[in-house]
């Protein structure tokens, strides 16, 4: 009796004996060429999460072309879910809202309310075990006409009390470090990882608040992470860089805008 | 530049970049209604009417209107900026929000304009200066 309890307990899987990899990166901002160096990394996470601000570098005036490819890219390579950070913002409702409806994964925007095809969560099951992903944005975010942006605590707090049942909750948060770490604090159930993103930071092992492993892996794809998530906490924790740091791309449509308009201007003068 | 084109042409950023329909209302109200690409501008203007064709919806925004003025915006961080070639001249139009209810908007070059803008969900209330007056404004984004 006592072995078909155990076989039972192992069979569901329900916090024995687990263990998942979650790989992870933070603030791409659409470094594609260095992505794509963690190619193998990715094949063998059981999660591949992003942080946020993936599709747009204000640095170097990308465009709606390299936000499309971004997200591409991160569909191939098998990316579970990302949280919706500032920039994504940046790209505007109507060219956001194109990208999102194209994306293969689910995006997550737990506190914002738009007319998007954001998720507020996902629900998904890796060795047995329904891991449930939240995320939330805050700062440097555009609300544009239509959108209202919650926050983040009460949005959560709310999310948390209507999500499916679940083993695991996975927190993706796009904000400020002190904010971020103080949303921890606040929470009434704890999340079993906290992936951070916006501060460009790259924390080389993970920041525990209350319990909880808070980790980022810096910006444009100059490191990614990797956790081994089991029963007790974080197993293994490791930040991969890669040998050599490859140059970003120019974005190739900056000159044509710049260039259309000035024309524009010119035919069309007052 | 009337006020009230003022307001729809360089101090309405949100709803020139982000689209959609809005109402204002001050010393000359307006409406603008949303015609899939393009709004077109119906106000106590001169002249009373306008259409904005949208040629970029993002990260780079572009687009054309008539009368001739055309407009070239990004978001660069969570400000709003738009170089504007208007009938006067170039001006650079911009709003700055620190917080999702407050924001600094306001123009430089041929246009020079300054206003503080409230907002709650869809709606704003503004007080702006501009050529040494200063004006309320309310509206509502839709």
């Amino acid at each position: 009796m006592v072995w078909a309890v155990l076989l039972a307990l192992l069979l569901a899987g329900g916090g024995w004996g687990w263990e998942l990899t979650v790989v992870f990166t933070t603030d791409l901002h659409t470094s594609l060429v260095r992505l794509a160096k963690f190619r193998d990394v990715f094949r063998q996470a059981d999660l591949v999460l992003d942080g946020g601000d993936a599709w747009e570098d204000t640095h170097r005036l990308t465009g709606e072309a390299e936000a499309w490819e971004t997200m591409r890219r991160m569909g191939e390579y098998g990316y579970t879910a990302m949280v919706l950070g500032n920039h994504e913002t940046y790209l505007g409702p109507r060219a956001l809202g194109r990208i999102l409806a194209e994306t293969s994964f689910p995006v997550l925007a737990t506190n914002l309310r738009a007319p998007l095809p954001t998720q507020p969560w996902a629900l998904v099951e890796r060795k047995g075990l329904r891991i449930l992903i939240l995320g939330v944005l805050w700062d440097l975010a555009v609300i544009w006409p239509g959108w209202e942006l919650e926050e983040p605590y009460a949005a959560l707090e709310e999310a948390l009390a209507a999500v499916p049942p679940h083993d695991l909750f996975i927190l993706l948060a796009h904000m400020n470090t002190d904010r971020a770490f103080d949303l921890v604090r606040r929470l009434s159930r704890k999340p079993a990882l906290v992936v951070l993103g916006h501060d460009h930071q790259v924390y080389l092992e993970p920041r525990v608040v209350e319990g909880v492993p808070v980790v980022q892996a810096g910006s444009r794809g100059k490191a990614l992470g990797i956790v081994r998530l089991g029963p007790e906490g974080v197993q293994h924790y490791e930040i991969l860089k890669p040998a050599e740091t490859l140059p970003l791309a120019i974005p190739s449509g900056t000159f044509g805008v710049l260039g259309l308009f000035a024309l524009l201007a010119l035919l069309w003068r007052g | 530049m009337e006020i009230g084109v003022w307001v729809w042409a360089l101090g309405t950023l949100p709803l020139a970049m982000g689209g959609g329909g809005g109402v204002a209302l001050g010393p000359q109200p307006w409406l603008a209604l949303p015609l899939g690409p393009a709004q077109f501008f119906l106000g106590f203007t001169d002249p009373p009417c306008a259409l904005r064709a949208k040629l970029l919806s993002g990260p780079w925004f572009l687009w054309a209107e008539v009368p001739p003025r055309v407009a070239l915006a990004r978001a660069p961080g969570h400000a709003l900026v738009a170089l504007v070639r208007t009938e006067s001249g170039f001006s650079l139009g911009w709003e700055i929000a620190e917080d999702p209810r407050l924001s600094l908007f306001g123009s430089l070059g041929a246009e020079n304009a300054l206003g503080v803008r409230l907002r709650h969900r869809q709606l704003w209330a503004a007080l702006l200066v501009r050529t040494g007056g200063l004006f309320a404004w309310c509206g509502l984004y839709f």
